[in-house]
């Protein structure tokens, strides 16, 4: 395992990131974290017999007893603290050195740098937060929109739990009706009511697609919502990106192909983070090697592609939307650029948008679509708690699988048995996804994914 | 000082027989002693053996080569096959019993064994030495020296029985209680409890009338419970199916505060499954009707059984209630209904072997250990005595996994979860039930029970032929499909027949008469097809469950260990977990209270250990 060196022996890391700041956190958890920072943090009275969850003034010192720092200490005493166990947490001054020099300090006297996401796992396997939501955690963190945060603040509060028990108990309800028709003989005994168990598992199945669709939505919108902008050489693709960026990010000139890779630039944007893609122009045979290279990696992206802006020169003979671009299965926005330049004043076909970049004509009308297709995109039914990430979407789209065929089964005519055996899977997969069973390997992975200090 | 045995058996019931005969064919000297030897495989309470899940039980212990199936086949007066509307994995042969012919078969099985000696009496303590046990003190005999012992008291140890607000010592109906018995385990510092069973009345069948009630037959064929029995051939006799009417609810509510059940008089916890008819009355207030099988308690015997109004009313009260049930209107009762309190010990002392942890030398079996059921006690008899020998022998233990077998399953259910009340298996307690069916179990134990000496070579060979020709009538079917003229079937053309079978309404004797297949294969062996083939795929399934959870299981915990010396484990996990010393991790997932929290601490502690 990656994860834990030693077990419950005492750890520290600093919480903060590295550089000059005004404070500087670190934290010591474990059986000896009171002792340990004893020795690197003077009080005036014994720090083993200060009050927990109060400040503490004292000085910082040295191997020599030089004092290097005036800073706070915060205690947190087992089992009241964020891991389970004692827990000091030393407010210092921003100094990167400073911090180091404490780090090693602690480290003399006998505390381990932490690994990441070993904290929360510490409360994780001390009962203080369920398996959701420790993992919830890392979402809150790195959360990029106000929507993510309040979603992974539901979970950290466990409403996602809840969410999932929900669904567990009616597959244990689904289970107790097909199996007391097996297990008792005529006393007890109606017959199964398979239509009443078809229905049941039909609306469970409705509810767990309804839950895979918001936890896709939030899963993209956690990834950032992949914009890219596509059409043929000279279409004036790099202008709208700098247009929507708001700053020449990207090197515009009239001659076609001056893009050759691509150019990817996060732009927040109405609550939204997305994440905009110019490509190299699509053409046929003129290109060059390298642009030919440039084209086909264009083309590669469509498949990874959230929305598609389609840019087509105003005045050009067709507006047409390639066939690999129409098929990709994701919104595409047509846009005819240059607009300002534009020869002739009839408008372009439906539903392609008038556009120029340049002097903004309609570039408002262009954001609001945006607006909208994102927000489509992201739609996870409410603000309540969405599963946030690829672990536990996989159990819950096996767990759909078991439904589906535990379904298939019923309409078959299969034997119960059979269909409960599908019931118990699904159960089953759900009893993963929120850590009521707990294998080796998901301890490794869950909390490896963390950075240090969580 | 008289000889030592290897074993010791205390109990001639089904567990206690089992324990005696495994113990034998391991090689073992064995001691029998019975309160009385005429009562030697007495079926205390109802008339029959098997039933849904326990039928698989009553297989798997005959593929250990233990003796109530054969038992069963040579004095059953009715054979039938349960839950035939559903799938084969959920089917249980069940048959009725002669009681009389039962016993006395059983008693001559025991008295035939070279290795087992047969005694009359009451034991009233353990002999112990150096924390071992090492044998039994008795009533008559002082000393019976043994190196292991198997306790199988059944209801004995300090039985009460109850009828009405009378109270009267014993195990069963006019039989004295081991009272001495339950005394000395208490002292020992065993933790115990008290359970409670019931048991109906026995009416005259000469004064009922049966034409007021349905009658149910036999299968015909009937169809036998051993492996090793070719085929029945007997005359089958009737049960007899009738109901209570909202005026026996009537007199049972209005007399209810009699029933020993409701006065206080009872403190043990009875069976939520096997309930009295008056916890039927008061749990389900809306119904006005329950059902009754009356079953003959043999062939030469008049006397009826009552299946499904267990009770502890007074005789007068059961009198008046039982003659308002349609074709009871004139039962003489023969013996009343009543209630039994005895002594059982939580079994999270027990290893996986059935031995108390703390105690080497002392095995524990049947309702000691919270069960109910003549084939769980049967089993739990069966693997205690082949553990007690295999422990003499100095050979490791015989311990199956939920996976392998319903007996894996009820002995780990008792051993992780304990038994609040009296413990039932159900098909639905096992995570594969669809691989542990009645028709393969000697599929899945023989070689098992063969490679410590539980079965001879000759079962295991017949078995091994047995799969072996399924395995070659698969391979036929998966390469030949269908042709046929035949209206209903045609559209199958083409398709394998393997495949075909998985069609529910097509069976394999439709199969083999629409296929011009060669070959002569025996019931047994098509059976088994089928089945197979009916569960095709899912079996698959089921098996890469058990791949994957099975790391789980095999990562082992110690047996000797203080767990609060783990820091992260909450005190009262630790103290669980010091209780219960579970073998594996997968076992202590198993135990309630213990929370996923804690056994990550355990998959963390425990998986670091052996890295430096």
């Amino acid at each position: 395992m990656p994860v834990m060196k030693k077990v419950f022996d005492t750890i520290a890391a600093p919480l903060t990131v590295r550089g000059e700041a005004a404070v500087s956190l670190i934290r010591i958890s474990g059986p000896d974290a009171l002792s340990v920072v004893a020795e690197v943090f003077k009080t005036r009275s014994s720090l083993n017999k200060a009050p927990a969850r109060k400040v503490i003034l004292g000085d910082i010192v040295d191997g020599e007893g030089h004092c290097l720092d005036r800073a706070l200490a915060t205690l947190f005493r087992a089992p009241a603290s964020y891991t389970g166990e004692d827990v000091v947490e030393l407010s210092l001054h921003g100094s990167p050195l400073l911090t180091d020099l404490v780090m090693d300090r602690l480290q003399e006297k006998g505390a381990r740098p932490a690994e990441p996401g070993e904290f929360t796992q510490r409360a994780f396997i001390n009962g203080k937060l369920t398996l959701l939501e420790a993992e919830s955690v890392a979402d809150l963190i790195s959360a990029k929109t106000p929507a993510l945060l309040t979603k992974a603040a539901a979970n950290l509060k466990g409403e996602l739990d809840r969410k999932l028990l929900e669904f567990t108990r009616r597959m244990t309800d689904i289970l107790a009706a097909l199996n007391l028709a097996l297990d008792f003989e005529e006393e007890f005994i109606t017959e199964t009511d398979r239509e009443a168990v078809r229905e049941q598992v039909g609306h469970l199945q409705e509810d767990i697609r309804r839950e895979i669709r918001n936890a896709r939505n939030a899963i993209r919108e956690k990834n950032g919502l992949h914009v890219l902008i596509l059409g043929p050489p000279n279409a004036g693709k790099s202008t709208l990106m700098n247009a929507l960026l708001g700053h020449e990010r990207v090197l515009v000139s009239d001659t076609p192909g001056t893009t050759r890779d691509y150019i990817t630039e996060p732009f927040f944007f109405e609550g939204h983070a997305l994440i905009l893609i110019d490509t190299a122009g699509i053409r046929g045979e003129e290109a060059d090697s390298l642009e030919r290279l440039g084209i086909s990696k264009s083309l590669s992206l469509v498949e990874k592609s959230d929305m598609i802006i389609y840019m087509a020169e105003a005045g050009s003979s067709s507006f047409e939307i390639p066939e690999t671009v129409r098929e990709a299965g994701v919104p595409v926005i047509p846009v005819a650029s240059k607009w300002d330049a534009r020869e002739e004043s009839s408008a372009p076909p439906e539903p392609w948008l008038p556009l120029s970049a340049l002097t903004g004509i309609n570039m408002e009308k262009l954001k609001q679509r945006l607006s909208e297709e994102a927000g489509q995109l992201t739609e996870t039914g409410g603000s309540g708690a969405v599963l946030l990430n690829r672990r536990q979407l996989d159990h819950l789209l096996r767990a759909g699988e078991h439904l589906e065929k535990a379904q298939e089964a019923l309409i078959l005519g299969t034997y119960e048995e059979v269909v409960s055996d599908f019931i118990r899977q699904a159960a089953e997969e759900l009893e993963m996804l929120t850590g009521k069973r707990i294998m080796e390997e998901m301890l490794n992975h869950i909390f490896g994914r963390f950075c240090i200090g969580k | 000082m008289a000889k030592a045995y290897d074993v010791i058996v205390v109990g001639g019931g089904h567990a206690g027989i089992e324990a005696a005969l495994a113990a034998s064919r391991l090689g073992c000297s064995v001691l029998l002693l019975t309160m009385n030897p005429d009562t030697l495989g007495m079926m205390s309470c109802n008339p029959a053996i098997g039933g849904l899940a326990k039928g698989q039980i009553v297989r798997e212990i005959d593929a250990l080569g233990g003796a109530m199936a054969r038992n069963i086949d040579e004095t059953g007066i009715q054979f039938r096959m349960l839950n035939t509307a559903k799938g084969p994995a959920v089917q249980s042969p069940r048959a009725q019993a002669d009681k009389m012919a039962y016993a006395a078969r059983m008693r001559r099985v025991i008295e035939e064994d070279p290795h087992i000696n047969l005694a009359m009496d009451t034991v009233k303590g353990l002999i112990m030495e150096q924390g071992r046990a090492a044998g039994v003190r008795g009533s008559y005999e002082e000393f019976y020296r043994g190196r292991s012992v198997v306790i199988t008291p059944g209801t004995f140890l300090r039985g009460r029985l109850h009828i009405g607000d009378r109270i009267f010592s014993g195990g069963r109906l006019g039989e004295h209680p081991a009272d001495g018995l339950g005394e000395a385990l208490k002292e020992l510092g065993l933790p115990m409890g008290r359970l409670k069973t019931g048991t109906p009345a026995r009416v005259d069948g000469k004064s009922l009338d049966y034409s007021r009630m349905e009658p149910q037959k036999g299968d015909d064929p009937p169809r036998p419970f051993s492996f090793r029995t070719e085929r029945l051939s007997l005359e089958q006799v009737p049960c007899f199916k009738t109901h209570t009417r909202e005026k026996t609810h009537d007199i049972i509510r209005k007399n209810l505060k009699l029933s020993a059940l409701f006065s206080g008089n009872i403190t043990g916890i009875g069976p939520r499954y096997c309930p009295s008819i008056e916890d039927k009355v008061k749990k389900f207030p809306d119904r006005d009707s329950h059902l009754i099988f009356v079953e003959p308690e043999g062939r030469y015997t008049t006397e009826m059984y009552l299946n499904g109004i267990s009770s502890s009313l007074p005789a007068e009260i059961q009198e008046e209630f039982i003659h308002t049930i349609e074709g009871l209107e004139k039962a003489r009762i023969v013996r009343y209904a009543y209630a039994v309190e005895y002594d059982y010990v939580a079994p999270y002392i027990l290893r996986e072997t059935l031995e108390v942890r703390d105690i080497p030398g002392l095995f524990l079996a049947g309702q000691i250990n919270g069960t109910s059921g003549y084939e769980e006690a049967a089993a739990q008899g069966l693997m205690a005595g082949a553990n007690a020998a295999l422990g003499v022998l100095d050979k490791p233990p015989f311990i199956l996994r939920r996976d392998e077998a319903y007996i894996g399953v009820l002995i780990d259910d008792l051993i992780t979860k304990g038994a609040d009340e009296p413990y039932r298996m159900f098909t639905s307690r096992a995570e594969y039930r669809l691989l542990l069916r009645s028709d393969n179990a000697d599929r899945r134990l023989v070689p098992r029970a063969a490679e410590i000496g539980l079965v001879d070579k000759g079962f295991l060979d017949a078995v091994k032929e047995k799969y072996e020709k399924c395995e070659n009538l698969v391979s036929i079917l998966r390469k030949e499909s269908l042709k046929t003229d035949h209206a209903e079937w045609k559209r199958f053309n083409g398709r394998k027949l393997f495949d075909l079978l998985k069609v529910r309404e097509m069976d394999m004797e439709t199969l083999l008469s629409l296929s011009a297949l060669e070959g002569d294969w025996e019931g047994d062996v098509l059976e088994s097809v089928a089945i197979e083939a009916k569960y095709d795929g899912y079996i698959a399934r089921a098996l890469a469950d058990i791949r994957k959870f099975k790391k789980m299981e095999e990562m082992r915990l110690p047996s000797s260990f203080d767990y609060r010396g783990i820091k992260g484990l909450t005190s009262e996990a630790a103290e669980k977990l010091n209780r219960y010393r579970p073998s594996s991790v997968g076992m202590a997932s198993r135990i309630s209270g213990i929370s996923p929290a804690d056994i990550s601490v355990l998959i963390v502690y425990f998986s670091r250990k052996e890295e430096p």
